[in-house]
C-alpha cells in the first residue's frame, strides 16, 4: 500500500470519529456500559467459583455412629461405603480422635472440656465424594443408604447448602454467557448503526471509489478503522471504570479476584474487534458489487 | 509458445489465433429485473479504438449496458467481455480491475462537490495506489489537457456544468483506461458546452481509447458519422456502421489542426503524449 493511501485511511478513519461525534459518543457509551456489565458478571462468576471451591473442602458427608454400634455392622458399613460409586474415600474417626480434634479446634478454650467427665462426641465415618458423586440425586441416595444401616445416629450432608451455592454459581455463569452474547451482538449493532450514518453520508464517495476501481477492501478500511477506534475507546473506558471501582471495593474484600493487566487489555481488544466487525457489516449493502 | 512469452497487455488484445480481440463484446446478453427485461438478447462487439454512440429513449437499456460493462451487474443470460475479463468467469475481487480498464463519465458528473478540482482527479489515482509524486505530475498534465489547470484549487461545486464534466472526464482518464464510458455526458449541458465535451471525447478517442457514449439525442449522433447502436426496449434495433469515414477523418484532421479548441486550451500534441505515454501499457502492472 502506498503512503498516500495510508494517509487517506488514517485521515478518513479519524474524521469518521470526529464527524459523528454525538452518535459516536452515544454508541461508545452504550458499548462501554455493555462491556462493563459483562466484565462485572464475569468477575462475580469467577469469584463465586473460587469461594465455592474454598468452602466445599474435602469432606462432603459425615455419618455419625451410635456408641453401641456392633463392630461387625461397622466393618460391613465401612466396606459398603468405600465400594459405593462416587465415594472417593471413607475415613473412620473414633470418639477419642473426635475429642482430640475438638480440643485443637477450641484451642485456648480446650480446658472447658476438662469439666466433662465423659467424651460427648460420637464416632463417625467421613466421606469424600467425586464431582459426579456430588449431584443432588447421588448424595440423597447415599444418605438414604447410610441411614439404613443399624447403629447409625445421623447422616449429615454438607452438600445441601453447598449445592444451593453451586446452583447460584451455575446460574451466574449462564447469565454471564448470555450477557456476553448480548454484549457481543448489541455492540456490533450499535457500532454498525453509527458507522452506517457515516457510510450513508459518504455514499457518493464510495460510489466514486468503486467506479475508479477501488477494491472493496480499500473502501471498507477507513470505516473499519473508525469502528475499531470506537470499540477501543468504549473498551478502555469500561476497563477504567472497572479498575476504579475495584480500587474502592478491594480494601473491604482483600481476597477478591480481579483481572490482570493482560485480561483488561484483552477486553478492550475484544471491544475494538467488535467495533471493526460492526462497521464492516454497515458497509455490506454498499459493497455488494 | 510464442504467445506464452507475450506480455499480458498484448494477450488482452489478441485472441488465441492472434486476431484482435474486441475491447468489449456482448454475446446474447439479457438482463432481467424481476419481470422487467431491461436487455433482451443483445449482441455487439466494440473494437479497440472505436467510437460508438448508443442511442435510444430512456428505458431502452443504455444504462443497463453500461452497468454490464462496469460489471455492476451480471447478465441474466449470455456473456459480457471487457478486455481480458469475462462476466461468467470474473471473480468478485477482480471486478475493481475491470473498472480500472474503464473510465466513466455521467450526466450528473458525480464529483466530490466539496473537494477541489485537483483533489477530485487525484482521488482516482490515490485509490489505485499511484505515488504522490506521480499523481501530482499526472494531475497537472490531465488538468492542463482538459483546460482546467487554472481552476485546480476551486471546489467542484463552484464550477459551471461544462467545467464539472471536464473535471469528471479528467478523473476518468487520469488512470489511463483503455475504454471510456460516457453515460449521457451532455444531458445536463447546453448545446455549446455539449460540443466542447464531445470534442474532448473525440480527441480522447483519436488517441486510441475506445469511447462509448450513450445519449437519447439520436439526431445529433448521425452528424459525426461514427458508429451508432440504436436500442429500443432492451433490444438492438439497429447497429449502424461508421459511415463517411473520409469525412470523419477529415473532421478529426481539422480538429487537430485547429489546435486548442474553445475552452479546452491544450495542444493535440500534449494529448498524444498523455494517452500514448510509454507507461500507459504497464500502468497497472
Amino acid at each position: 500500500m502506498h503512503s498516500t493511501q495510508v494517509r487517506y485511511l488514517i485521515v478518513e478513519g479519524l474524521s469518521g470519529l470526529v464527524r459523528r461525534r454525538l452518535s459516536g459518543s452515544v454508541a461508545i457509551m452504550i458499548m462501554g456500559a455493555a462491556l462493563l456489565t459483562l466484565a462485572i458478571f464475569s468477575l462475580v462468576t469467577i469469584n463465586l467459583d473460587t469461594l465455592l471451591q474454598d468452602v466445599r473442602g474435602e469432606i462432603d458427608v459425615v455419618v455419625y455412629l451410635q456408641d453401641d454400634i456392633h463392630p461387625e455392622d461397622q466393618a460391613r458399613m465401612h466396606r459398603d461405603l468405600a465400594a459405593t460409586n462416587g465415594v472417593t474415600f471413607v475415613r473412620y474417626i473414633d470418639r477419642d480422635q473426635a475429642l482430640q480434634r475438638f480440643r485443637i479446634e477450641l484451642g485456648d478454650d480446650a480446658e472447658l472440656l476438662d469439666a466433662l467427665h465423659e467424651n460427648p462426641l460420637p464416632a463417625s465415618f467421613e466421606l469424600g465424594l467425586s464431582p459426579e458423586g456430588q449431584s443432588a440425586d447421588r448424595v440423597h441416595a447415599l444418605t438414604a443408604m447410610a441411614q439404613g444401616y443399624p447403629g447409625v445416629e445421623e447422616v449429615i450432608a454438607q452438600i445441601d447448602w453447598v449445592q444451593r451455592l453451586d446452583r447460584i454459581a451455575r446460574v451466574f455463569s449462564i447469565v454471564t454467557v448470555v450477557i456476553g452474547l448480548i454484549v457481543l451482538i448489541s455492540s456490533v449493532f450499535v457500532i454498525s448503526n453509527t458507522v452506517r450514518l457515516t457510510v450513508e453520508e459518504r455514499a457518493d464517495q464510495i460510489e466514486i471509489m468503486k467506479l475508479v476501481g477501488a477494491t472493496n477492501h480499500f473502501i471498507r478500511m477507513p470505516f473499519v478503522l473508525t469502528g475499531w477506534l470506537q470499540g477501543m475507546v468504549a473498551g478502555l473506558m469500561a476497563m477504567a471504570v472497572l479498575v476504579v471501582a475495584h480500587g474502592l471495593i478491594a480494601p473491604q474484600l482483600p481476597d477478591i479476584f480481579f483481572f490482570g493487566r493482560a485480561q483488561l487489555l484483552g477486553f478492550a481488544v475484544l471491544s475494538a474487534t467488535l467495533g471493526a466487525l460492526g462497521s464492516s457489516l454497515a458497509l455490506r449493502r454498499h459493497l455488494k458489487l | 509458445m510464442v504467445q506464452a512469452t507475450e506480455s499480458s497487455s498484448n494477450e488482452a488484445r489478441r485472441g488465441p489465433a492472434g486476431e484482435a480481440r474486441p475491447v468489449i463484446s456482448l454475446f446474447h446478453a439479457s438482463l432481467r429485473y424481476g419481470h422487467f427485461l431491461a436487455l433482451d438478447d443483445v449482441s455487439f462487439k466494440i473494437e479497440n479504438g472505436e467510437f460508438v454512440f448508443i442511442v435510444g429513449p430512456s428505458g431502452a437499456g443504455k444504462s443497463s449496458i453500461l452497468r454490464l460493462v462496469l460489471m455492476h451487474e451480471q447478465p441474466t443470460e449470455g456473456e459480457v467481455q471487457v478486455g481480458r475479463f469475462l462476466s461468467s468467469k470474473v471473480r468478485r475481487r477482480e471486478i475493481p480491475l475491470v473498472r480500472r480498464e474503464v473510465g466513466c463519465v455521467f450526466q450528473d458528473f458525480r464529483l466530490m462537490r466539496d473537494r477541489s478540482v485537483e483533489e477530485n482527479v487525484a482521488f482516482a489515482q490515490m485509490v489505485v495506489g499511484v505515488s504522490r509524486a506521480q499523481t501530482k505530475k499526472n494531475v497537472v498534465q490531465v488538468l492542463n489537457w482538459v483546460g482546467l489547470y487554472h481552476k485546480r484549487h476551486q471546489t467542484a461545486r463552484t464550477l459551471s456544468g461544462g467545467e464539472q464534466q471536464r473535471v469528471a472526464i479528467a478523473r476518468a482518464i487520469v488512470n489511463r483506461p483503455k475504454i471510456l464510458l460516457a453515460d449521457e455526458p451532455t444531458g445536463n449541458l447546453d448545446p455549446e458546452v455539449s460540443q466542447e465535451v464531445l470534442d474532448l471525447l473525440f480527441r480522447i478517442n483519436a488517441q486510441g481509447t475506445s469511447v462509448i457514449m450513450s445519449t437519447h439525442d439520436h439526431l445529433m449522433v448521425r452528424r459525426f458519422g461514427e458508429r451508432v447502436i440504436k436500442l429500443d426496449q432492451g433490444r438492438v434495433a439497429a447497429d449502424l456502421e461508421r459511415y463517411r469515414p473520409q469525412a470523419s477523418d477529415e473532421r478529426r484532421q481539422i480538429e487537430s489542426m485547429r489546435g486548442p479548441s474553445a475552452g479546452v486550451g491544450m495542444k493535440e500534441r500534449s494529448v498524444q503524449s498523455w494517452l500514448q505515454s510509454p507507461d500507459r501499457e504497464n500502468h497497472h502492472a
